[in-house]
């Protein structure tokens, strides 16, 4: 188990991390959200003990996180972080071996991933010669070769393409359900919501939002209303509680304050002609980020 | 201690299982061989123009010997397999004539009698006088025979202008033999240091490797393997001397570095010159291996600070400027004299690694003294580690690109906050 608790880390008079208090328990997978700056790699950090927390603590398996437990850690930093004149296998060896692994083991290990991620060619090529995606594999798999109980991954899936996204996220998912610890960072929300059960958003170093996803929508009152059929935007934006109404070429969108709403906005379309769907959803995650954080997405 | 073991085995191999490494060390060997042979080398190629075809000696000869000119010529050819040396006699003694002269090279002046001879000799050629006394004196004593034997009184003048080249050529091979090398090997260990870390920040695989590794020990291979590095060129450059001079005696050349005649081994010599070699090499040894670590601590400190290979160049500013003041000192301060100024900057450890050993050899410092430098250099080495290692510790993972002295700033301010929250 990780616990983060009430972990504030201070540079100077800056805060950028702000009383931070969560749990991950193995077979979890929790996503830690924010805009940049807002204290994600410093919690990271602090989670793999590079940075000691001003204040609070960082436990995993009851013990503060040191050089004793580290090998059962796997971590992948945001930006790409290779030796890049060395070979796929020399970089492997070096990695691993920090890591207190037999060298026999570690070519094991990364034939098999070389072979998962279809990149077997490459062992033998220097990382200067593969393509950022490529890259990014060959980083991944230094943070899995370890096979570890907890990993830590900021921002896995920069720069990928949707199917090698989903490679990964493949991997991901059989390392939790070999009980594995999962904390990872993304800008792209639809992953988070995809595959986490729990998430925690830092704006400034402090939390603005955190829980399970199902119960972070619940408890953002707004939701979408979408109807196909013949309907009057500017009739639907006089029905109280409808805060916006956004026409799309084969759908209306209608956002609303709370549940409360939906029934005026049926009342409404009732009347109306035409009507194939009427769905009421939750706001995306992407949607709850925006409101709560106030910036646009493509700032994340 | 694992971790630790493999990095260091790890940096080392970097540098020496490498193909620029052999090439370099095939280099250096070829050129030791061709420089310790390099007169061997010119003779093949025509031999040197410069050198002494005959050797004019003019004398006056107030002793009445009738046949003293003609008696020295016989003598000092004697053995030779064409004539060399060319005697005549002269009526006058004109001391600013034959020093001008370009055709006289000695000027031998016989005065009193006999039987109890005063020989003055002017030379040009101040190598050659033991020997050209010690055959005039071969002669007169055949002259003495059937009389009592007097041994002749000898006195010797040099140019006006005449310098000691053995003692300038002495002092010069002393500061050229400890600190060229020194200041090559201890260059060579900084920038693998520096360019190790800074390889590793720049492409931030330094994180990868702190989440494995604690940042001290980290710091602490790189120094261990860079001085194993030092310690295995070393002993290589070293051999490479060895099979020069092996090479030089199979062709029977003679070396750029001779040794006097009559001398049995470079110990020997070595005896002669530098009676208290033993404790003079050892002091030197634990110079280099203390200097060489300060050295290497600096560096590892400041590609610490860097961020990129660019800016790492400005990072070693202060290390070279170091380095080339401690170069320069030990180099020139005994060619112009100062052997009071080498002696104060023995003491200052930035410069201490490289000035002392020359100091001490060169004879302006004594043993006693260069120990308490060595001291102070050691003393110096424990706080610069004690400062370095917290300051590593932060900046290895800092990307702050301010201006040099602002970061080196933060960083120690950051360090010393961080240690005293610990504390």
């Amino acid at each position: 188990m990780l616990e983060v608790k009430n972990a504030r880390m201070l540079y100077g008079d800056l805060v950028a991390v702000d009383r931070l208090s969560f749990t991950i328990k193995p077979g979890d997978i929790f996503g830690l959200l924010g805009t940049n700056g807002a204290g994600k790699t410093t919690t990271f950090r602090m989670i793999m003990g590079l940075l000691e927390p001003t204040e609070g603590e960082v436990l995993y398996e009851g013990q503060h996180v040191g050089y004793h437990n580290v090998n059962e850690i796997g971590y992948m930093i945001e930006e790409r972080s290779l030796l890049t004149k060395v070979t796929v296998k020399e970089l492997m060896l070096y990695f691993g071996q920090l890591k207190d692994m037999e060298p026999k083991v570690i070519l094991e290990r990364l034939d098999y991933w070389l072979d998962r991620f279809g990149i077997t060619e490459y062992k033998n090529k220097k990382i200067k010669e593969l393509s950022k995606g490529n890259q990014q594999k060959i980083q991944f798999i230094s943070a899995i070769i370890n096979n570890p109980k907890l990993l830590v991954l900021d921002e896995p899936f920069s720069g990928l393409d949707p199917i090698n996204t989903n490679l990964f996220v493949e991997v991901i998912r059989d390392f939790q359900k070999q009980g594995a610890m999962v904390v990872f960072s993304s800008h792209q929300l639809d992953h988070v919501e995809s595959f986490c059960e729990e998430l925690i958003v830092l704006e400034k170093g402090k939390v603005i939002i955190e829980g399970r996803i199902e119960q972070v929508k619940k408890d953002f009152k707004k939701q979408n209303i979408k109807i196909k059929g013949d309907v009057d935007a500017e009739a639907l934006k006089q029905i109280p509680g409808v805060f916006q109404v956004i026409e799309n070429v084969d759908q209306t969108i209608v956002k609303i304050e709370n549940d409360d709403v939906a029934a005026s906005v049926f009342d409404y379309v009732k009347t109306c002609k035409n009507i194939t769907k009427y769905d009421v959803e939750q706001a995306s995650l992407s949607e709850i980020f925006i409101a709560k954080v106030g910036k646009s997405h493509e700032e994340v | 201690m694992k971790k630790f073991k493999f990095l260091v085995k790890y940096g080392l191999l970097k540098r020496i299982a490498r193909k620029s490494f052999i090439i370099a060390n095939l280099v250096i060997a070829i050129l030791s061989i061709l420089i310790i042979n390099l007169p061997a080398i010119i003779e093949l190629f025509g031999g040197n123009d410069d050198q002494m075809t005959d050797l004019q000696i003019d004398i006056i000869n107030d002793i009445g010997a009738t046949t003293l000119a003609t008696d020295l010529e016989n003598q000092f050819n004697l053995g030779l397999p064409s004539p060399f040396f060319m005697v005549d006699e002269i009526v006058s003694l004109d001391l600013d004539t034959f020093w001008a002269d370009e055709e006289t090279d000695m000027l031998i002046t016989f005065e009193g009698t006999l039987n109890d001879p005063v020989i003055t000799v002017y030379s040009k050629y101040p190598d050659m006088n033991a020997g050209i006394m010690n055959q005039v004196e071969l002669q007169l004593i055949s002259y003495q025979l059937g009389g009592a034997y007097e041994r002749p009184l000898f006195n010797t003048v040099m140019a006006p202008d005449y310098e000691d080249p053995e003692a300038g050529m002495m002092v010069g091979s002393i500061s050229s033999l400890l600190i060229l090398p020194l200041f090559i090997l201890v260059t060579m260990a900084t920038q693998f240091v520096g360019v190790d870390i800074i390889e590793e920040k720049s492409t931030k695989a330094i994180e990868t490797i702190i989440a494995s590794v604690p940042a001290n020990t980290h710091f602490l291979s790189k120094i261990v393997a860079a001085i194993f590095f030092v310690i295995i060129q070393g002993a290589l450059i070293l051999f490479y001397g060895v099979l020069a001079s092996l090479v030089a005696k199979l062709f029977q050349s003679a070396p750029m570095i001779n040794l006097p005649q009559g001398e049995g081994s470079l110990l020997d010599y070595l005896g002669q010159i530098l009676p208290n070699w033993p404790i003079l090499l050892l002091m030197t040894i634990l110079f280099i291996v203390v200097g060489t670590l300060f050295y290497l601590v600096v560096a590892a400190l400041f590609a610490s600070m860097a961020v990129t290979q660019e800016d790492y160049q400005q990072f070693q500013s202060p290390l070279m400027l170091m380095l080339l003041g401690g170069f320069y000192i030990g180099i020139f301060a005994p060619m112009a004299g100062g052997e009071g100024f080498m002696k104060i900057m023995a003491f200052v450890p930035i410069f201490a690694p490289m000035v002392a050993p020359v100091a001490m050899a060169g004879g302006s410092m004594t043993i006693l003294q260069g120990v308490i430098a060595l001291i102070v250099l050691i003393a110096f080495l424990a706080v610069m580690v004690y400062f370095a290692s917290p300051v590593y510790k932060v900046a290895i993972l800092n990307y702050d690109q301010t201006k040099f002295f602002k970061r080196v700033g933060d960083n120690f301010k950051k360090a010393f906050h961080r240690s005293k929250k610990t504390e």
